[in-house]
């Protein structure tokens, strides 16, 4: 199963065969189901040995030494390296929206003489089998000389890499025109994905090169890359995909430990082994969010924003890492979102920090810059005294206006909304929850005590990143059709997706498809899965192969394809959640959770049903319950599931999905846009929203995720709907 | 998380087991259910060189028992949450009652099925966490632990002796828990419980438990404990003392519950800083006096 192949050919009769559109079943399920699964820690190759990395307990230092003897004689070890052995080794490069203001902050594959956060890798010990590595590893305790922690991005001890900026119109003159200036500070905590499956790799040397196992998101970056940093031949590292248990942005980028991996494998001239363990899955794994925002808005008479001045500051962890500065530049490039803001000057600075460096989460720069930009819009319809969807309203880009160019520019492609009706979307999302109406039993129910409240979101999302995405569609002999692709599944059902695309055009059975990815000896290059690019660009290529092949008529033949895009495309969606605060602990109950979404053209109903719900239960984890903090000396404090908490099946309020295709995208000819990340984009502004309308003080909430304790607090504010009652301070009044 | 190296006996007898402790001492751990030893091992906070497996013994009356003797109830060791959970109402008999109501509540809050088909009773009382329901349950209610060893009789030792802090009990390292043993409460006792945790299943970040006996209309008797406020779970002597001698009424509930705040001197951790548990122990206090029945999790 290696092979990324889909579960051929199995279908039972009364199954879908479908094309597109349809919510045919998931051609991955059948091994998974069946257990036949293939995962990184199911493999293991004779002679392999396991690798033990020994972290930094210090937040801050100068590490003094080392001391290897006793790992050394421990049993079953083999070898203990330290930074020294691996000076030569390059430092780990921006694989995405690198600038060379960054540069000075790229992290070495082992600390050379000072560590930065508590988890960094100091050494890494190679054993014959884990426990003996582990046990080897416990022996080496690393000296430093502890430095002072600066653990806040606003810290002036914070280093501050670069500032970026985006600029359009004349903000200074709107502010002194306007009617009303409305101002917000707020704060998105820190957390990031989880995936089910840890990271982990395994590296086989093979013919003066390295086979990998366990490579995932985007193997063929990570496989040349390896081999440039290793010194070895272009197309000698090998990547072959296996089964990926969850990415969410954090899983597949190149990390310290894969580096070390691949390196010793080479040294050692064995098979080299390791599987990350969860704790240091919460201390190493990429680190995300955790911005704050600083907004100004002019407005004018109409509640019409004229410009939004931002001041954004992004705690970027220890080091900078794969991703370069993707998330703050998303940040600046989509504030805005769906509304017209004539004029817009932003500054996201880059703070570094001594906590676990940050990337890519699911909505990254989304989460956040939505939960602000609708913090901001909420308070215009307050100081306006105008129904929050009122406020909205007022402020989005019509339909008319598309495609609208939004000005900014991000991931090397500039933001031109590709087409959207923002305001029909809107008034889907209305209809369905019966907005009066809700409003007006929300409002009785308070009249009665109790603490409900209705809160919405709005956002444009990105998708399709090119710039290009090369395919190959083969006719096979027995009438089945193979597709080999540079993307990769992280299990989000590309394969289905693809497999129907290619039915739809090829008028053969999807099962009767096989789709071939993350193997990078079977195709010259490829970009992967991230950014929900695959359904676009992969998705697209597949199409206009195929209908290419069909052209040419030929059985057995095949046909290589590559689709370019300069311009991402847009889709865009609106949440709308109601809470019910419990007054006496500050828990939040959600109530009613709905997403609405414009997707262009789906593919497959089903499965983007399910991308915005699992989306969803991320989105709310960061809102409510998952948060990294750490002590005042940089110690994490969360080090296990018992510290984060990540919503249950308990936790989650069923979804109400609905999928619009009011806007195909005007840039692909099926007009696809993704659905990887609109069920998280919005949770945090539209759970605030509601905790906000419950609290009854408008605009209380300040900071996420809504801990009860934080909502306790705001319940104790003069302001809100208990203070108001005169309760007196003891919560056990408070009912 | 790889546990470091341990040798592992199952034996067959409760004598060899009681042997085997005394032989390894403070080398060794007892395993039951594993659902706390297990992960602690994983995170190696817990690094006993040898474990000795009781899940491994032939039946036994004392181990695996619930039956009540004069008066008192008497709950083996090894009964699993899961037994608890779905012990059948009236399995007590005419002492089925209040406890039996409570016994059966209470098992559901303890962490989720699969943890509750394997954990232990005893498991759970003999690790001592202060918000564990079971230990909550024995230090209000005042159980007493039935301790045995090869190398000095058997004691019976109270709950507030047991307790010493987190994780920590007067148990000796050559000792092992048998059975504990609770007070039947009769059909005027008045039993409710509360508990708050940010997901269904996580330990309770405070929980409460309360018994009343009411006798014409007044509260004779009060017991109140309360979890996740201090190291072991905790009689809440100064709520106690507001209710007996009072008529059971909202207004009382709510000045128990103040009482309650005020006396307990948490700390902090992730979960809730200490002075948000002092309010939740009020505020789960008087929701627990208040409460109809034991309430069920979500
Ligand atoms: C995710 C999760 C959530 C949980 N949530 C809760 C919860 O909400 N509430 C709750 O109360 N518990 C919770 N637990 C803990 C669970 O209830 C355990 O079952 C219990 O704490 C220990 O019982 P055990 O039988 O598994 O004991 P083990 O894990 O086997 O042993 C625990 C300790 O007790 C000792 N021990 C066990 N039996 C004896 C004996 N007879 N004599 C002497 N020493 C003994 C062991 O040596 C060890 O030190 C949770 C556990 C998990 C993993």
């Amino acid at each position: 199963m290696g092979d990324g192949i889909s579960g051929l050919p199995g279908r039972g009769k009364g199954i879908n065969e479908t094309g597109i559109g349809h919510p045919a079943l998931r051609l991955e399920d059948p091994p998974l189901l069946r257990g036949e699964g293939s995962f990184l820690a199911d493999l293991n190759f004779p002679g392999q040995v396991h690798m033990r990395v020994v972290r930094s307990s210090a937040a801050c230092g100068r590490l003094v030494g080392l001391d290897l003897s006793e790992a050394l004689a421990a049993p079953g070890v083999v070898a203990v390296f330290t930074g020294a052995d691996m000076s030569e080794t390059p430092l780990i490069d921006f694989r995405q929206v690198g600038y060379d203001e960054l540069r000075p902050y790229l992290q070495p594959v082992l600390a050379q003489d000072s560590v930065r956060y508590v988890g960094e890798p100091l050494a890494a010990v190679f054993a014959v089998d884990p426990y003996l590595a582990e046990d080897a590893a416990e022996l080496i305790w690393p000296e430093i000389e502890a430095g002072e922690a600066v653990l806040e991005s606003r810290s002036p001890l914070a280093i501050s890499a670069m500032t970026l900026r985006a600029d359009y119109g004349d903000v200074t003159a709107a502010m002194s025109a306007a009617h009303r200036v409305v101002e917000l500070t707020c704060e998105v905590g820190r957390h990031s994905g989880i995936p089910l499956e840890t990271r982990g790799l395994l590296a086989k040397p093979s013919g003066g090169g390295l086979e990998i196992y366990g490579i995932a998101k985007v193997p063929h970056y990570n496989c040349a890359t390896l081999a440039a940093m290793l010194h070895l031949p272009a197309g000698s590292v090998v990547g072959r995909e296996g089964h990926v248990g969850g990415g969410f942005g954090v899983r597949g980028e190149l990390y310290p430990e894969d580096v070390l991996v691949a390196w010793a494998a080479l040294r050692l001239s064995r098979p080299v082994k390791w599987v990350e363990d969860r704790w240091e899955h919460f201390l190493a794994a990429n680190h995300s969010r955790d911005q704050v925002y600083v907004l100004r808005a002019a407005v004018d008479e109409d509640a019409v924003i004229q410009a939004i001045d931002a001041e954004i500051f992004h705690d970027q962890g220890a080091y900078v890492r794969t991703h370069g500065a993707t998330v703050p530049s998303l940040s600046v490039a989509m504030l805005p979102g769906p509304y017209k803001v004539p004029s817009y000057r932003a500054a996201c600075h880059i703070r570094l920090t001594n906590k676990t460096p940050a990337g890519t989460y699911r909505a990254p720069g989304r989460f956040e810059s939505t939960f602000a930009r609708e913090r901001l819009v909420d308070a215009v319809a307050v100081e306006f005294g105008i129904p929050p969807a009122e406020a909205r309203r007022r402020n989005l880009i019509a339909l008319e206006e598309m495609p609208f160019d939004r000005r900014t520019e991000t991931l090397g492609t500039r933001v031109v909304y590709d087409s959207g009706d923002y305001a029909r979307l809107l008034g889907r999302l209305l209809a369905h929850v019966d907005y009066e109406a809700l409003s007006e039993s929300l409002s009785q129910r308070r009249a009665n005590g109790e603490l409900v409240g209705l809160g919405l979101g709005m956002f444009v999302e990105k998708s399709g990143l090119g710039p290009f995405d090369d395919v190959r569609v083969t006719r096979l002999e027995d009438g089945t059709v193979e597709v080999c692709t540079g993307a990769a599944s992280v299990g989000q059902g590309m394969e289905t997706v693809i497999a129907q695309i290619a039915s739809e055009v090829l008028g053969v059975g999807y099962s009767s498809v096989r789709v071939r990815h993350g193997q990078t000896d079977l195709i010259g290059r490829g970009l992967g899965a991230f950014a929900s690019r695959v359904t676009v660009m992969t998705g697209v290529a597949v199409y206009l192969a195929a209908k290419r092949l069909l052209a040419n008529d030929v059985t057995g033949g095949s046909v290589e394809y590559t689709f370019n895009s300069d311009h991402m495309t847009y889709p865009y969606g609106a949440h709308a959640a109601v809470v019910k605060l419990d007054p006496g602990t500050g828990g939040v109950e959600i109530e009613r959770y709905v997403v609405a979404y414009d997707v262009g053209r789906s593919v497959n109903p089903m499965l983007i049903e399910g991308q915005i719900v699992g989306g969803a239960a991320q989105g709310i984890g960061g809102s409510l319950y998952e948060e990294y903090r750490y002590d005042s000396d940089g110690g994490p404090l969360v080090t296990s599931f018992m510290d984060y908490l990540m919503p249950t099946a308990e936790n989650q309020p069923p979804v109400e999905v609905l999928v619009s295709e009011d806007a195909p995208s005007p840039l692909n000819p099926l007009g696809l846009k993704g659905a990887g990340e609109g069920g998280t984009n919005a949770c945090g502004a539209a759970i605030a929203a509601a905790v906000d309308e419950a609290v009854g003080c408008p605009g209380a909430v300040r900071t996420l995720p809504l801990s009860p304790e934080r909502v306790l607090s705001l319940l104790g504010e003069p302001g809100s709907a208990v203070g108001r009652r005169g309760a007196s301070r003891a919560v056990s009044a408070r009912e | 998380m790889k546990p470091a190296q341990f040798s592992y006996i199952a034996p067959e007898t409760v004598e060899e087991v009681l042997a085997a402790l005394a032989e390894h001492g403070d080398e060794a751990k007892v395993l039951a259910g594993g659902q706390s030893l297990v992960p602690m091992m994983n995170f190696r906070l817990a690094r006993p060189s040898v474990i000795v497996d009781i899940g491994r013994l032939a039946a036994d009356e004392s181990l695996d028992g619930i039956s009540v003797d004069e008066g008192t109830l008497r709950i083996g060791a090894r009964v699993r949450h899961r037994q608890l959970e779905h012990f059948p109402a009236n399995g007590l008999g005419p002492a089925d009652g209040p406890l039996g109501s409570l016994l059966r509540g209470l098992a559901r809050w303890v962490g989720h099925l699969p943890i509750r088909v394997r954990g232990t009773f005893g498991g759970s009382i003999a690790h001592a966490d202060p918000a564990a329901e079971w230990c909550i349950m024995a230090q209000t209610l005042g159980a007493e632990m039935v301790v045995r060893s090869s190398t000095r009789p058997m004691r019976i030792v109270a709950a507030e002796d047991f307790f010493e802090t987190v994780f920590t009990t007067s148990l000796e390292p050559e000792e092992l828990l048998t059975e504990v043993r609770l007070p039947v409460l009769g059909p005027d006792w008045r039993v409710g419980f509360c508990e708050f945790a940010r997901r269904a299943g996580d330990f309770a970040v405070v929980a409460a438990l309360t018994a009343l006996r009411i006798e014409d209309g007044s509260i004779v008797e009060a017991r109140v404990g309360a979890g996740g406020v201090a190291g072991t779970p905790v009689r809440l002597r100064a709520a106690e003392a507001a209710l007996v001698g009072a008529i059971p009424t909202p207004a009382v509930f709510h000045e128990a519950g103040l009482a309650a705040t005020g006396e307990v001197d948490p700390s902090g951790d992730i979960h809730g800083s200490a002075g948000y548990r002092r309010d939740l122990t009020g505020v789960m206090v008087r929701r627990a006096l208040g409460a109809e029945s034991i309430p069920t999790p979500v």
